[in-house]
């Protein structure tokens, strides 16, 4: 990715911000009264056309903005913040202490079963649990998500651990409470942190495919994976415009969340006065996701 | 090895009781109550009381859980709702649709994958690199639903290929059923037109599949690749002049164990992807009866899809990583 397209990808998460904020009032029509203009083609008055129930298209994707974004954002700030807890927990020694060692464990076995199941069976079963509606679209989600903060933030962790500089603090007679809080939280959060911006695309992505299963965000809400499903009985009769169009905004929001995430690790990484790996998610992907041994 | 191998393997039943464990107490965190769930509003207090005593509601949470695990260990993990049979019979009836999807798509993404590693391999620095760097990303990004809506839109509504998303077989067509799979069924009965049929209905929900899962495995391959392009081995086979197609050979062999990895986790992925797949192209296997049972409040056709899953899901990872020893010299002793 060159650097106009970086700052190509940050430029359009800032619109889609402000489009969270301020996007229903944009749209052209209301996004939640139909009308009797029924499954229109894209043109100049409907330039993403009308769906089944009269529904413009384009009105309902720039109004979901808010939707996808809200359940998306919550969600990651959720599994950020247990994440980090589980992460130290399972990460960080305490000094040898046996008690935090058999949690640490538990919890990385447990971090393991649940990362086990695929992501949106997962989804799907937490749902069917909490019941359905945005909040407990936003649980699902934000559980989801809280085995990769954790497994992020435990590997720096005990990097950090490993690192002389703890030792140091030791030696000195710190408690582990003020060296874990002072020297190790902050020096191993970046990776973690800079994977937010990731974690909120691929959290966009799981919303809208509990949605488009019928288990999320239900109609009149406006929400793109709803949407898409909307306009799924269509689509092998030639009206594509309703699934193809919200379609494609939620892939360019998921990509430029990506980018920017990258972004904000080179950034950080150069501040830090780290060299910023060319291409770091390609580790992580090994790593991570392929669970290479 | 086999040490190594029969440790990996102890390990899989643990998985198995962590994921009932998992899924029991996720049933217990429910709101509200079951038992007026399911008798209605119109209840009196006896009925809820007879229904609650019915499912062992009244018992102490641990005589509950080991009644459920007792249960999941024999195979039973209560009737459906929606269909009125036992939940094992109805996962045993759709299971078949589901592994044959994602086994055709597994064979389909192998070669796939090999092909464009050959394309990458041939000349490491040209065009290959970038298209594969960016349709790794680009994968990762788009919804698979929406990839499914798309090929159906421009291929089948445009261009007339592969068949209407209406399940695996023409409704016209009739081929008796012996395996519950459409394409199976079809060739066992010799019929000509339902095998055709039955391939038009495989195109899309393969291709859909095979597009977005490709992406993870040739990313991975190509870092690997990569490596091993500089590895001293490799610079010293150049140093002896060998032939371009024998240095594929090596690093397709040298790459060979990290590929099974990869594709072990590409059959989870996939099992993820058939349920949305599924509800696209109303496939009728484990993933459209899952999401049916969420979508209509069928409690223990859940419980047994996600625990049917999660073992599947640690067998696979199992399986992937003794092929993995196997395949590894370095891992062998």
């Amino acid at each position: 990715m060159n650097r106009f397209g970086r700052r190509l990808a940050v430029g359009y998460v800032l619109l889609a911000l402000v489009f969270a904020v301020v996007g229903p009032w944009l749209a052209p029509y209301d996004p939640e009264r139909p009308t009797a203009d029924v499954l229109l083609a894209p043109s100049l008055d409907h330039p993403m056309g009308t769906d089944a129930s009269g529904l413009d298209v384009l009105s309902v994707t720039v109004a979901a903005f808010r939707t996808d974004l809200l359940i998306a954002v919550c969600a990651v700030g959720i599994s950020l913040l247990v994440g980090i807890v589980l992460g130290v927990l399972a990460g960080y020694s305490f000094g040898g202490s046996r008690v935090f060692r058999t949690v640490g464990v538990t919890v990385d076995r447990l971090l393991d079963i649940v990362q086990s199941i695929p992501v949106v069976i997962l989804g799907l079963a937490l749902v069917a649990t909490f019941g359905r509606g945005v909040p407990s679209v936003v649980a699902a989600v934000a559980f989801v998500n809280v085995p990769v903060f954790a497994r992020l933030l435990r590997a720096s962790v005990k990097s950090v651990e490993r690192s002389g500089m703890v030792q140091a603090c030791r030696s000195i007679g710190l408690s582990e409470r003020t060296t874990l809080r002072r020297h190790v939280l902050p020096n191993s959060l970046d990776s973690t942190l800079a994977n937010g911006s990731i974690a909120v695309g691929t959290a966009i992505l799981l919303t809208a495919a509990l949605s488009f299963l019928g288990a999320g965000v239900r109609p009149p809400t406006p929400e793109w994976g709803a949407l898409i499903s909307n306009g799924a009985n269509y689509v092998s009769t030639g009206q594509w415009w309703i699934s193809v169009f919200p379609g494609l905004v939620l892939s360019v929001t998921v990509v430029t969340f990506a980018v920017a995430g990258e972004v904000i690790r080179a950034a950080v990484a150069r501040s830090r006065g780290k060299a910023a790996a060319e291409d770091p998610t390609f580790e992580a992907i090994v790593q991570d996701e392929m669970r290479m041994p | 090895m086999i040490t190594t191998v029969l440790r990996r393997l102890a390990i899989v039943p643990l998985q198995a009781l962590g994921i009932v464990t998992i899924v029991f107490f996720l049933s217990r965190l429910m709101p509200g109550d079951p038992a007026y769930a399911l008798a209605g509003s119109q209840a009196t207090d006896e009925q809820v009381a007879a229904i609650r005593a019915e499912l062992g509601l009244d018992q102490p949470i641990w005589t509950q859980y080991g009644e459920f695990l007792a249960n999941a260990v024999r195979g039973d993990f209560g009737t459906s709702t929606q269909t009125g049979n036992t939940v094992t019979a109805d996962l045993m009836q759709r299971a078949p649709s589901t592994f044959a999807l994602i086994l055709i798509s597994l064979v389909v993404i192998t070669v796939l994958t090999v092909l464009l590693l050959g394309w990458f391999l041939a000349r490491p620095r040209g065009v290959a690199r970038r298209a594969i760097g960016g349709y790794g990303f680009l994968a990762g990004a788009v919804p698979d639903f929406w990839i499914g809506l798309a090929l159906i839109s421009l291929l089948y509504a445009k261009l007339g290929l592969g068949a209407a998303p209406s399940g695996q077989l023409d409704a016209r067509m009739f081929v008796p059923d012996v395996t519950g799979v459409a394409i199976v069924d079809a060739m066992l009965s010799g019929d000509g037109a339902a095998i055709s049929d039955a391939l038009a209905h495989l195109l899309l929900p393969v291709l859909t599949l095979t597009i977005v899962y490709t992406a993870a495995v040739v990313r991975v391959m190509q870092v690997v690749s990569t490596q091993t392009l500089q590895s001293d081995f490799m610079r010293f086979a150049d140093s002896w002049g060998i032939r371009s197609w024998r240095r594929v050979a090596y690093v397709l062999h040298h790459g060979a164990p990290t590929m099974i990895t990869a594709l072990a986790s590409t059959v989870v992925f996939l099992l993820g992807g058939a349920v949305l797949v599924e509800t696209v192209f109303s496939w009728g296997g484990l993933g459209q009866y899952g999401v049916a049972a969420v979508t209509q409040s069928d409690y223990a056709a859940v419980q047994g899809f996600v625990i049917v899953a999660g073992v599947f899901t640690a067998v696979v990872y199992a399986l992937g990583d003794v092929l993995h020893t196997v395949f590894d010299p370095k891992l062998r002793d």
